[in-house]
């Protein structure tokens, strides 16, 4: 009887610790870059506000630069390997956010390039750029590095290669950051579960 | 006969026994960059190198390797030389060696397809025409049957 009066007991406190602690979540909150509000532009051109613009929904943000022939398009093209699978799943309620850490080269212009010659059609996934001063500071919030590292001189100009961030995002209907994985190399089933999680 | 002398002056131009397998191109934009991704296969006894590589469509053509620097930090740089070994095969792949389009001339969309040319020191420039796609074909068709 002793015995079990005791069990009783430290399953409450369990269950009581994991409640205040939130254990009980999914993930952790990892953060919600730094609580500001970025005033960017779409690839049409468009104001908007991130990361307010995803809020009351879950999104799946990537990290990227236009000029990056390798790990960058990986990265979208694993975006868009997880927004075919969750609509196969029947997933509603989720938008994609692909932002440039490369404003000075990648202007609306250029993302929309971007996008069309992937066939990404753009209702739900954003492709944002900004000013370098707030798209720096945004980076900085999301832990995203990117240093200039090798370049090619063309007849024009010189082309630039940043070493960067691999890095995708999932982020919370409330815009916190839950859980990072490597852009270029996933799961895509992992990440479509991850969010089923959040969305529950 | 035509094919008799095509095949004679496949062997005349390719000594090395270098074949190339599986090529492909990433989509972009023109103005912007791409990278062709292709299977490198020394039948040939001697190793061999990739020493340069030409297209049409891109100003400047290179060849490059990405790297892991730190963590999750990914960078790419220029590859002056990559030799294959004799009786050995080199893939080259996303997130490694890649041939580097710089500043395309035309927007080379999925589906399309494009010639590059690569320069072997024994082998001397393999023309190939590759097809514009997101992923290699094995990822390509592992999806299909997964669908299936």
């Amino acid at each position: 009887m002793k015995m079990l009066k005791k069990l009783i007991y430290f399953s409450a406190v369990s269950i009581l610790i994991l409640h205040l602690t939130g254990c009980g979540e999914p993930f952790e909150k990892e953060h919600n870059y730094g609580g500001k509000t970025f005033s960017l532009l779409d690839e049409d051109g468009k104001a908007v506000k991130f990361p307010e613009m995803t809020k009351g929904k879950i999104a799946v943000v990537g990290y990227i630069f236009t000029n990056c022939p390798d790990i960058c398009p990986l990265t979208t093209n694993n975006m868009r390997l997880i927004r075919d699978k969750a609509k196969e799943e029947g997933i509603k309620n989720i938008e994609y956010v692909t932002i440039s850490f490369d404003p000075l080269v990648d202007t609306p212009e250029i993302l929309k390039k971007y996008a069309d010659v992937r066939n990404i059609d753009t209702p739900d996934w954003h492709f944002l750029t900004g000013d370098k001063e707030v798209i720096d500071d945004l980076m900085h919030e999301a832990g995203i590095m990117a240093v200039v590292g090798d370049s090619t001189v063309t007849e024009a100009n010189t082309i630039y290669y940043y070493i960067h961030t691999d890095r995708i995002s999932l982020v919370d209907e409330d815009g916190f950051v839950r859980k990072n994985y490597k852009g270029s190399e996933n799961n895509i089933e992992e990440i479509v579960n991850d969010i089923k999680k959040l969305g529950d | 006969m035509n094919i008799l002398f095509g095949v004679l002056l496949m062997l005349l131009s390719n000594p090395a026994g270098i074949t190339l397998e599986n090529p492909w191109i990433r989509p972009a934009a023109s103005g912007m960059n791409s990278a062709m991704f292709v299977e490198i296969k020394n039948g040939g006894e001697d190793a061999d190198t990739l020493i340069n590589a030409y297209s049409d469509i891109a100003e400047v053509v290179e060849v490059h390797e990405t790297y892991k620097k730190d963590n999750d930090m990914m960078g790419m740089r220029r590859a002056e030389a990559i030799e294959i070994a004799g009786n050995s095969s080199l893939e080259l792949k996303p997130r490694s060696y890649h041939i580097m389009l710089i500043k395309l001339n035309k927007d080379l969309k999925i589906g399309g397809k494009e010639k590059v040319t690569l320069e072997f020191k024994n082998a001397g420039k393999i023309e190939v025409e590759a097809e514009i796609r997101d992923m290699p074909m094995d990822h390509k068709m592992k999806k299909h049957q997964d669908t299936n």
